[in-house]
């Protein structure tokens, strides 16, 4: 999130889109209540299904599964038609006004950008998509916003065909509902007002998702909405700690803090560091990162002379995928892959294409798995249809402790690390994750020790001198913490922040984004809860730490115009008071930079141009703006323009990319999420309160399409698609609707993917029918939109 | 003490079932896995072992489609058929509102479950007893809110006097007529006040609540006319009345028959 929870309750207008927000994040209805009592503040959901989060909205607008961007697209041409954007906002903090090379094109009746690869199905030649430059190298701007090749008049153009009918049709949203939500949230381009955006995976499991996400920023950028309180895009993210998880790399093309994973591409760290972005970005600091992490793990041996053992570091392929389907795709073809560990995960019930992967697992030689209970990813081996006879893998688990069993920092949505404390000893011989870790690593260590050989020495010089966690768990894990803060080396103290570190060697640190976050002068923050809250925003500065540096809203110099006075007396936040930037928050800028300086009203400092990217210079690998295409499997055809598909989304490997036609599949099908179960189930299903609540996997299916199929309330059903078929009980309801789609009625239907077969309550994968295919720039895969029919079960 | 109270603001609810889970915590209740109903509703009504529960009624309304969630719990009436009907002094009002039972005293003859305009009590079969949200007495009796109260995140469930439950349903009312102009209070006016004030979206029977509830006329008259002669004195007479026998056939007793036991018949006279 660009801003947090507790900011919910300064907005003017939330906008909840591809989330279901009252279910799956209940905690942000008490803060969107608050806004509601106070501010008057309306609450918009924009979903396929009525939800109980629209059944709580004061406007509920239904669109198919996979027609964000026709929405968000309809929601910028409006923003631009009806000159609703700040404009103040834009032609200062955006690139707006930056014009664009000569040679920049899209090509409707092609539906691509300029410079595409069809052989690759890649952009490989995006030497256009940047800004035009003076012979000083200066960006070419025009300030009246009238240049045909400026930003916002690109931007005129491209959405020009997003008009409401068009949008309307191509999501089968109703016009009226369209106009409304477009006018509402809109009016909060407003300076003095704010609006939010909520969103989830409905936003994400697409082959477009980036470029929803993208969709987000533009519109807030358009509208001020950035920057300040009850605005931003805010990702309400799926678990407790999935923030955590990506901070800390838990992904295949990152190092901690959002350091880009080396590659074959980069042999040593001259080459590491010549991909940094250019100053004035604040990431020119990385080498400074990079440098103190590699001392953080490899320590005395990590030496400037020796670019700090960046080579210890493995290298991904230049140019492969390593994401989730990837590898499952590999071991389905029987390469490489020899054993898996699975934590936090349940990929047979969680993971695209079910069986195919739950098929590729027969591959492994072993498979270890830590998790609270025996679920469906360690016991593939016996799921119903498998012959464990013929199956060779050697399958070991590890029971570990539930969240109320151990100890440790989560880092939640609105990226703040909360130490939680153990609440009670975990049952038998259940163990910490972190304590796991530790006698793996020392294992491995000792196994290692008497080789002499250089391939080996990564693991030999890994620090690993941290007090046994046997011993105390609670001294183990502050060890760890000191280390990802970061130490000054020559005098041994903790560093102040990520400001203090340095790239010769004399500084380590094991998360640049998290250092400050324990320091010398204030202990471990995670673990202080001062209620204080200065100017009643809900910044609460003294409760945990929230990344970079204690600062509760990013970008929050955008709360003040370019002057440094805030944009209006009602939203005051953070100012320039003459000598330095005041507020309620840490500025997200330098301290003392004034207004008048150079870079002094240029707020996006993680930026070269240190502006928002309204175009995407360099692009994302589907285009610099976003553009509609359909899901893979899709009822319509691309009205937009005349390619389908994303062209450069992750297809997934020949063989897993089993696509059905809408002839045989003519109703689009998603996947979500209930409150009452969580992920793949193996912790809520095992919970006799929480299994009581939905015992049973079950469709959501309009009245019409019951109608015409025959099937009752209660019936069980099969619902089948190109991958598989699952059978659960109909919900019949008229909270799951009928779309007309281009002058088409369209069925739409979803189901939890909740279920399995463990558990004291049980049900099919709803996984078995989700297509292997995702997004151009992540590989997420697109769970929310693929085609499916259904049956009534006769016998 | 003050009477306390619960208020409900159902267009607040966004059905997590949060206070369905936290009572269960509470009061150690077990799971009860059934199967599923064929809509989000876990159970079709309360059971011994399931004090409270969400209601799920989607409405389709000229206006729109609606979807609303009713918290059902003991109402901890202030005028209360359950604790007039039981003949054993098993349900007593304490000053704060409770309509307690007292375990010892309950002899499950189920007499309360039939003169309860909201159908809350239910009898556990195996001990004989009758159960029943308690307003969580041992919480509340100690400087704590019920523990429904305490887990709901949107602040539908809001406890504390009777009379700031009484006036903040009057603000949460304002606040609702804005998305559903129907919407009403329920339970302040009702039965001598109910310990459970409801913020409505619209009519009570839309949400499975009695327009009007009332009590027979002539519930408890005749224990009133025992009464005097002490619990001792009313368990004999009691029992040379034929209540075994009552208790034998509870299953079978209708409404009708029971307001005939009322006036002193027998279901086989």
């Amino acid at each position: 999130m660009t801003n947090h929870w507790v900011d919910f309750k300064n907005t003017d207008v939330a906008l909840i889109c591809g989330s279901n927000a009252a279910e799956n994040h209940p905690v942000s209805f008490s803060w969107l209540q608050q806004a509601r009592d106070k501010r008057g503040a309306k609450i918009i959901h924009v979903d396929p299904r009525f939800t109980r989060t629209s059944a709580r909205s004061d406007l509920y607008c239904p669109i198919r599964s996979g027609t964000n961007i026709a929405f968000y697209g309809g929601m910028i041409n409006y923003i631009l038609e009806k000159e609703r954007y700040h404009r103040e906002f834009i032609a200062h903090y955006s690139n707006a006004a930056s014009l664009i090379k000569e040679g920049f094109t899209f090509d409707p009746e092609t539906g691509l950008y300029n410079g595409f690869d069809e052989g690759k199905r890649a952009y490989t030649d995006r030497g256009s998509w940047q800004y035009e430059r003076d012979a000083e190298g200066n960006v070419r701007k025009d300030l009246t916003l009238k240049h045909p090749r400026c930003v916002l008049q690109l931007m005129k153009h491209h959405y020009s065909r997003y008009n409401l009918e068009t949008v309307a049709q191509t999501c089968g949203a109703p016009m009226d509902k369209l106009e409304e939500v477009y006018e509402l949230f809109t009016s909060t381009g407003r300076p003095g007002k704010a609006g939010s955006i909520l969103y989830a995976m409905g936003q994400t499991q697409f082959t477009s998702g980036s470029q929803n996400v993208r969709c987000m920023a533009i519109i807030q950028t358009l509208l001020g909405n950035i920057g300040l309180p009850g605005g931003g895009v805010n990702a309400l993210r799926g678990h407790s700690n999935v923030q955590g998880s990506t901070d800390m790399a838990c992904l295949f093309h990152l190092l901690p803090g959002y350091m880009p994973c080396p590659t074959t591409g980069q042999p040593d760290l001259t080459a590491y560091n010549a991909t940094t972005p250019a100053a004035p970005s604040y990431w020119s600091n990385r080498p400074k990162w990079i440098a103190s992490l590699l001392k953080a793990w490899y320590g005395d041996e990590a030496r400037k002379d020796n670019d700090f053992r960046y080579d210890f570091l493995p290298k991904a392929q230049a140019g492969k995928n390593y994401s989730h389907m990837q590898l499952f795709e590999q071991l389905h073809a029987g390469q490489d892959l020899k054993g898996l560990f699975v934590w936090g995960q349940n990929p047979v019930v969680a993971g695209p294409n079910s069986r195919l992967e739950s098929k590729a697992m027969e591959n492994l030689e072993w498979l270890i798995c830590l998790d609270p209970f025996e679920n469906e990813t360690s016991t593939f081996w016996k799921r119903p249809g498998a012959d464990p006879g013929k199956i060779d893998t050697e399958v070991f688990l590890l029971p570990v402790t539930t969240f109320l069993e151990k100890e440790g920092t989560v880092t939640h949505s609105g990226r703040l690390l909360q130490y939680r404390w153990k609440a009670v000893d975990g049952p038998g011989d259940v163990r910490q994750e972190s304590f796991i870790i530790d006698r793996l690593v020392k294992r491995i260590k000792a196994l290692y020790a008497s080789s002499n050989q250089e391939k080996d020495l990564p693991i030999k010089t890994l620090t690993w001198n941290y007090p046994d966690p046997a011993a105390s768990q609670t001294a183990f894990i502050d060890a760890v913490m000191r280390e990802i803060n970061g130490r000054n080396l020559t005098t041994g103290k903790l560093v102040p922040g990520f400001g203090a570190l340095q790239d010769d060697g004399t500084t380590d640190c094991g998360n640049w984004i998290y250092s400050g976050m324990y320091t010398e002068e204030h202990g471990n923050r995670t673990q202080s809860r001062v209620l204080d809250d200065p100017g009643d925003w809900g910044a609460h500065p003294g409760w945990g730490f929230a990344w970079p540096a204690n600062r509760r809203i990013i970008y929050n110099r955008c709360s003040a115009d370019p002057d440094g006075k805030p944009w209006s007396e009602e939203r005051k936040y953070i100012w320039w008071d003459g000598n330095r930037w005041a507020g309620y928050d840490v500025p997200d800028f330098a301290p003392t930079m004034a207004p008048d300086a150079p870079l002094g009203k240029k707020p996006f400092i993680m930026l070269t141009e240190r502006e928002s990217r309204l175009f995407a210079i360099g692009g994302l690998n589907d285009g610099p703006l976003p553009e509609h295409y359909e899901p893979v499997e899709s009822p319509t055809h691309n009205v937009f323009n005349k390619r389908q598909n994303n062209p450069a989304h992750y297809a997934g490997a020949a063989g897993s990319k089993v696509v059905g036609e809408v002839g045989r599949y003519p109703i689009i099908c998603s996947t979500w999420r209930v409150c009452e179960h969580w992920h793949s189930g193996s912790l809520s299903r095992n919970m006799p309160w929480l299994a009581e609540l939905m015992p049973e996997a079950f469709v959501e299916m309009g009245e019409e399409l019951a109608k015409e199929r025959g099937i009752k309330n209660g019936e069980i059903i099969e619902v089948f698609s190109a991958r598989g078929q699952v059978r659960a009980m109909a919900m019949v309801t008229p909270r799951a609707r009928l779309f007309q789609i281009n002058g088409k009625p369209v069925h739409q239907i979803g189901m939890t993917w909740h279920f399995g077969y463990q558990g004291l309550v049980t049900g099919d994968i709803a996984n078995n029918l989700t297509p292997h295919v995702g997004d151009a720039n992540t590989s997420i895969p697109e769970y929310k939109a693929f085609l499916v029919d259904v049956r009534k079960v006769t016998s | 003490m003050t009477r306390m109270a619960r208020l409900i603001d159902i267009t607040r609810c966004t059905a997590c079932r949060g206070c369905q889970v936290s009572c269960k915590r509470w009061n150690q209740l077990p799971g009860e896995i059934g199967p599923a109903t064929g809509s989000y509703q876990s159970h079709a009504d309360l059971s011994p072992g399931r004090w409270t529960m969400i209601e799920f009624y989607e409405e389709k309304k000229n206006t729109g489609f609606e979807w609303h969630f009713r918290k059902k719990t003991c109402m901890h009436c202030g005028d209360a058929g359950c604790l007039k009907a039981c003949p054993n002094g098993a349900l007593v009002r304490e000053e704060n509102g409770t309509i307690r039972h007292i375990e010892e005293k309950c002899i499950g003859c189920g007499y309360c479950t039939v003169h309860c305009p909201f159908g809350i009590p239910k009898i556990d079969e195996a001990a004989k007893k009758m159960r029943k949200c308690t307003f969580c007495y041992d919480r509340i009796t100690n400087g704590r809110e019920p523990a429904c109260a305490k887990t709901c995140v949107p602040r539908a469930i809001v406890y504390g006097t009777w009379d700031d439950m009484a006036s903040l349903a009057d603000e949460r009312l304002a606040q609702a007529k804005k998305l559903y102009p129907n919407a009403r209070i329920y339970g302040r006016d009702e039965l001598g006040g109910l310990g459970v004030i409801y913020v409505l979206p619209d009519k009570p029977s839309n949400y499975g609540l009695p327009e009007d509830p009332r009590l027979p006329a002539s519930l408890g008259i005749w224990k009133q006319a025992v009464h005097p002669f002490g619990n001792a004195i009313l368990g004999a007479s009691l029992a040379a009345t034929g209540l075994a026998f009552i208790i034998s056939r509870r299953n079978a007793m209708k409404l009708e028959e029971s307001a005939k036991l009322e006036e002193g018949g027998y279901k086989d006279e």
